[in-house]
């Protein structure tokens, strides 16, 4: 499955957790949601940087194992982005799924 | 016939397709430790790299739509040719403030100057000289300025400049103004001015061209630091 909507959001709150790479970033979205959100790096690092050019990420890069890597952390605008996407998730969904249900 | 699978040069090199040099270097070194990073995994839990490699390749995905997605957000050739040309010696008052002061310089006088004074018997002369003082004066100080600005602020300040420049563009295209009609019949233009309220709708999309522009240097400017 390849849902491109939230995909913002869910490397936001990734990234809450402290910084990180984009490998581990599109394994731990695809682990977290047990192989359901499978992102394709080709629609992961464009997300990435946009979420940089927006001022919500920075990015540093770091030696590991002889290899560039390139960290991603949040952003004071990026922490504040995360908690208020959560918040509108949090409230979409549970709207969703009260029509879902068919509460009257 | 079956076709050779693609390798992982391949697929950047098309991924990567229209990027400018430093965006382009920037994806290719993180597409290739996240490929390094997969194919060293799956071989950790056993599977032949010959294997390893075409699976690691396949969840790269789509490399023409990653094209897409990467010209999206990083800068292109063709804008970093423009922002270079914008810095280049005159190429700031060139493209930025050239085309528009000269409307706007020959606008102000026209549209404030006391039309009643005379001026070696003529209305027109002092407006005249006036626009052209302007003009001079707008041309020394867009010089001056384009050699201490650096892409992000050139773009800034390029979106900042349009927005007058432009009304006054716009002001000067839909009265067709000519010197002589409007020193004839000033107030009538002047009455008119209304139709600046269109201005916003037409500026609006090289507005946003460029502030798109000046976010993608500034996120690209942002992203260099090493530890």
């Amino acid at each position: 499955m390849n849902l491109k909507g939230p995909l913002p959001a869910l490397i936001l709150q990734c990234l809450s957790r402290g910084p990180n790479h984009g490998y581990l970033i599109a394994k731990h979205i695809k682990s977290t949601s047990k192989g359901v959100l499978d992102y394709r790096e080709g629609t992961l690092y464009p997300a990435l940087h946009d979420l940089e050019n927006k001022g919500l990420l920075e990015s540093y890069e770091q030696i590991e194992k002889g290899r560039t890597r390139r960290y991603y952390r949040l952003t004071r605008a990026g922490k504040k982005k995360c908690a208020e996407e959560r918040r509108e998730w949090n409230r979409f969904s549970s709207a969703v799924t009260l029509v879902l249900e068919g509460v009257p | 016939m079956r076709r050779r699978p693609m390798s992982l040069q391949e697929w950047l090199s098309i991924a990567t397709k229209g990027l400018a040099a430093e965006g382009r270097e920037r994806v290719r070194r993180e597409i290739e430790a996240h490929y390094e990073a997969a194919v060293e995994e799956a071989s950790e839990q056993g599977l032949d790299t010959e294997v390893a490699q075409p699976t690691a390749l396949r969840a790269l995905g789509d490399c023409g739509k990653a094209q897409r997605r990467f010209n999206r957000v990083f800068l292109t050739e063709v804008e970093e040719a423009a922002c270079k040309e914008m810095l280049r010696g005159n190429g700031f008052f060139q493209t930025e403030v050239g085309s528009w002061m000269m409307w706007s310089c020959l606008m102000i006088p026209a549209y404030t100057f006391p039309y009643n004074q005379m001026f070696l018997g003529q209305r027109w002369i002092l407006p005249g000289l006036c626009g052209i003082a302007l003009f001079v004066f707008w041309h020394v100080f867009s010089q001056s300025l384009s050699r201490f600005l650096n892409i992000p602020m050139a773009l800034f300040a390029h979106a900042a400049l349009s927005i007058p420049l432009t009304i006054a563009l716009i002001l000067c295209l839909l009265h067709g103004l000519q010197w002589a009609s409007l020193i004839s019949d000033r107030q009538a233009m002047v009455a008119q001015s209304d139709s600046v309220f269109l201005v916003p709708f037409i500026l609006s999309p090289s507005v946003w061209v460029t502030f798109r522009m000046y976010r993608k240097v500034r996120g690209h400017a942002g992203g260099t630091a090493t530890t």
